[in-house]
């Protein structure tokens, strides 16, 4: 590979206080040594309830939830250091090193929130996994408790602010519509199947096909459950595509 | 039914219930920590989000109660199997979507977001906490079933034993990452249906159809309680529920509750998007929709081989299991149940958790947001609703697993649901409507199921054993006339 000019800096952060610590860092030694710096942030695809989120954010030091490349752009321009924001989606440790292949870093600055005991266990420990894996430079940063409190005090105006909910876009469109149609056509089914098994039970009892009209009947309710739960999703994926919206 | 200790079966038990925890926790940490590159776009958490469902929603009541309703009272317990699943037509078709789009965090999230109101707040997370210890009881008389044949403990020490292990569980780890638990045990659900119907069929030597025709044309079913009955009688409806109302006040608590239940909304929340609420939502109707398909097969199969305790609904799919593939398929199956369990409770924890950590504490008292308090309360809050449920478990012996969850179905679709439609589809609601429909749900249909045939026998002072029927359109005429009095007197919020 041809000799690249800048020397570059890859800062992965997820706006906990070490990944904070970090930034600051990265910073400072992008200023010294001029170059740039690359801000990473992973989503990760697991789905994770509310309540656990809190408890992550709160073992992993997130518990301000911080918009981390929000901070470090503004440290950046506060430094007047070159930046340049990256957002990926994947599994973290492995996002990280392959950005920093593929933009080609001289080394990697992160931050360690090195949970212990049961929630290391559950966690993991991204920057361990990283070093493991990525022949690139690491450096690691273990904020102290002295460092956490000075972040704390000094991040408080970049706390990113709450975002209200969207408001509902309900009954707009055909999508709503068909669904409703489908929902009341499902409904019917479901009722008369009920008042029937009622009201008159003996219609159920008929036999038809070796088994009886209850038990097609039945088992009619959950294929068609599938069927419509497949078609809809398949309409409304269309209109999506269609309108452009994910 | 006499039960003794089973050495290899609970060695096996423990074993692979050890296995299914660890690699739950092994799959949350690797897509953290994983250092190869894989595609993971947003389809994963569509796809893992609603097999999740399917975990979260398959409790004890689907595995253990549904297959012994069938086994003892044929067409009757099937009743379960299709209104289970009928009710995520209306997660699908009217909630799913809109719900992901107004809320953040737990049901009254979504229902204040148009009042702000501190009261709807207040009375929503109140009833998420009745529904959740309503559903967490069968839990617990499922895992009070289960250890007893493993283990020839009685049923109590079973309740409490297997109780305490699955909330230290949930209280320490399942704070951290419950969604692989569910996944992988959504999985293992289906395929123990499936194996179980497969073995069911292979030895008794017949197809699908010719299986379930064969016990309809039987003269003389001798049902597990030692009535004598044609097929005929046994496969068409009225077994056991001798009034017909109770037929349907159950039909309609299980189309309307699940879409109302709080553990299942709350899952709403862990996907980005409107549309993977809508993806995950229809995965998880494909996975529970066959599983239900199977459950039917697993009853009579119980019943054809007359394995199943007279005196225990719930064990009839294990007892089947032993038989059809010995002590080793036996202990597979009861872990299988255990994960379930343990899945669900945690699921059902998680959002009583969110209602007093989030909604009273939080939002409510207006206390500490900063997250270390209020995930102490949490936990403190799971372990106290789990005792709260291991006791009312205990009391609940002898009940069938499915007919107690319809309970929480009832109770769920009374309070919430009436909520839930209004605020996401009629601008006239008012605030006062929603606070009283909610309590008005909530009041009635406990008070039914108190002066219920199932707690005081024959002097109940109400027929029906599911207060559905009365409760829920109770519950929406409250909520409508309330919003539409208040429309007249002018005192919309906006």
């Amino acid at each position: 590979m041809a000799k690249k000019e800048v020397y570059r800096i890859l800062l992965p952060t997820d706006g906990s206080i070490p990944a904070l610590a970090a930034t600051k860092h990265a910073v400072e030694l992008v200023k010294k040594m001029g170059g740039r710096l690359i801000v990473l942030t992973v989503k990760e695809p697991n789905p994770v309830m509310p309540l656990e989120r809190l408890a992550e954010d709160t073992v992993l030091m997130r518990a301000e939830r911080l918009d981390g490349i929000e901070y470090a752009k503004r440290l950046a321009d506060q430094e007047n250091v070159a930046v340049e924001l990256q957002t990926r989606e994947g599994s973290v440790a492995g996002e990280i090193i392959k950005t920093a292949e593929e933009l080609d870093v001289d080394m990697i600055v992160m931050g360690s929130s090195n949970p212990k005991g049961l929630s290391g266990f559950f966690l993991g420990h991204i920057a361990d996994a990283v070093i493991k894996a990525t022949p690139i430079s690491v450096t690691v940063i273990k904020p102290n408790q002295k460092d956490i409190l000075s972040i704390k005090e000094n991040v408080r105006v970049f706390i990113a602010p709450t975002v209200e909910p969207m408001a509902p876009r309900v009954g707009d469109g055909m999508k709503f519509k068909v669904g409703l149609a489908l929902f009341f056509a499902y409904a019917l089914g479901y009722v008369g199947y009920t008042v029937l098994g009622s009201f008159n039970k003996a219609i159920l009892s008929i036999r038809l096909m070796g088994i009886n009209l209850g038990l097609i009947g039945g088992m009619t309710l959950i294929f068609s459950a599938i069927l419509i739960a497949v078609l809809y999703n398949w309409y409304a994926g269309r209109l999506e595509k269609r309108s452009g919206v994910a | 039914m006499d039960y003794s200790f089973q050495p290899l079966a609970f060695a096996l038990f423990v074993v692979i219930t050890a296995i299914t925890l660890f690699i739950s926790v092994l799959a949350a940490r690797r897509i953290r920590t994983a250092s190869h590159y894989y595609v993971a776009g947003g389809g994963v958490k569509w796809f893992v989000n609603g097999i999740a469902f399917a975990g979260d929603y398959l409790s004890a009541a689907s595995f253990l109660g549904i297959a012994g309703l069938i086994a003892f009272f044929g067409f009757d317990g099937f009743m379960y199997s299709i209104g289970f699943l009928a009710g995520w037509i209306v997660a699908l078709l009217l909630i799913a979507e809109s719900f992901r789009r107004i809320g953040r965090f737990t049901l009254a999230d979504a229902l204040v977001h148009r009042f702000k109101s501190k009261r709807v707040r207040l009375a929503a997370a109140v009833s998420t906490l009745t529904v959740s210890i309503f559903y967490l009881i069968p839990q617990m008389v499922g895992a009070g079933s289960i250890i007893q044949p493993l283990i020839g403990l009685p049923y109590e020490v079973g309740v409490v034993v297997i109780g305490a292990i699955v909330i230290l569980i949930v209280a320490t780890a399942g704070m951290v990452s419950t969604t692989y638990v569910q996944f992988i045990k959504g999985f293992l659900l289906l395929i123990a249906a499936f194996g179980l119907t497969i073995g069911v069929l292979i030895v008794s030597g017949y197809g699908p159809v010719d299986f379930v025709s064969n016990i309809i044309s039987n003269p003389g079913i001798v049902t597990p309680k030692g009535a004598v009955v044609s097929g005929e009688v046994f496969m068409s409806p009225g077994l056991k529920f001798k009034n017909p109302l109770d037929f349907a006040s159950l039909a309609l608590a299980l189309f309307l509750g699940t879409a109302a239940l709080p553990h299942i909304l709350i899952r709403y929340y862990t996907v980005p998007s409107p549309s993977d609420a809508r993806k995950s939502t229809v995965i998880a109707i494909g996975a529970i929709g066959a599983f239900y398909i199977l459950t039917l097969f697993l009853g009579l199969g119980a019943l054809y081989f007359r394995t199943f305790d007279p005196a225990n609904e719930n064990l009839s799919a294990p007892l089947l299991a032993q038989f059809i593939g010995g002590e080793a398929f036996f202990a597979l199956i009861s872990s299988i149940a255990f994960a379930t369990i343990l899945g669900t409770v945690a699921g059902l924890l998680m959002a009583a958790a969110g209602a007093i950590a989030h909604d009273i504490y939080t939002e409510y008292l207006g206390k500490n947001k900063r997250g270390t308090n209020t995930l102490r309360i949490s936990k403190v809050t799971a372990v106290g609703v789990g005792l709260i449920a291991i006791v009312l478990g205990v009391l609940s012996k002898g009940q069938n697993v499915a007919f107690l969850v319809g309970l929480a179905f009832a109770i769920a679709a009374s309070a919430n649901l009436p909520a839930i439609i209004c605020v996401l589809f009629w601008s006239k609601t008012s605030e006062r409507a929603i606070l009283g429909g909610i309590v008005t749900g909530l009041i009635s249909s406990i008070a039914l199921i108190l002066v219920s045939p199932t707690l005081i026998g024959t002097s109940a002072l109400f027929a029906l054993n599911n207060p559905g029927i009365v409760s829920i359109p109770l519950g929406f005429a409250v909520t409508i006339m309330v919003s539409l009095l208040d429309g007249k007197r002018g005192w919309h919020a906006r």
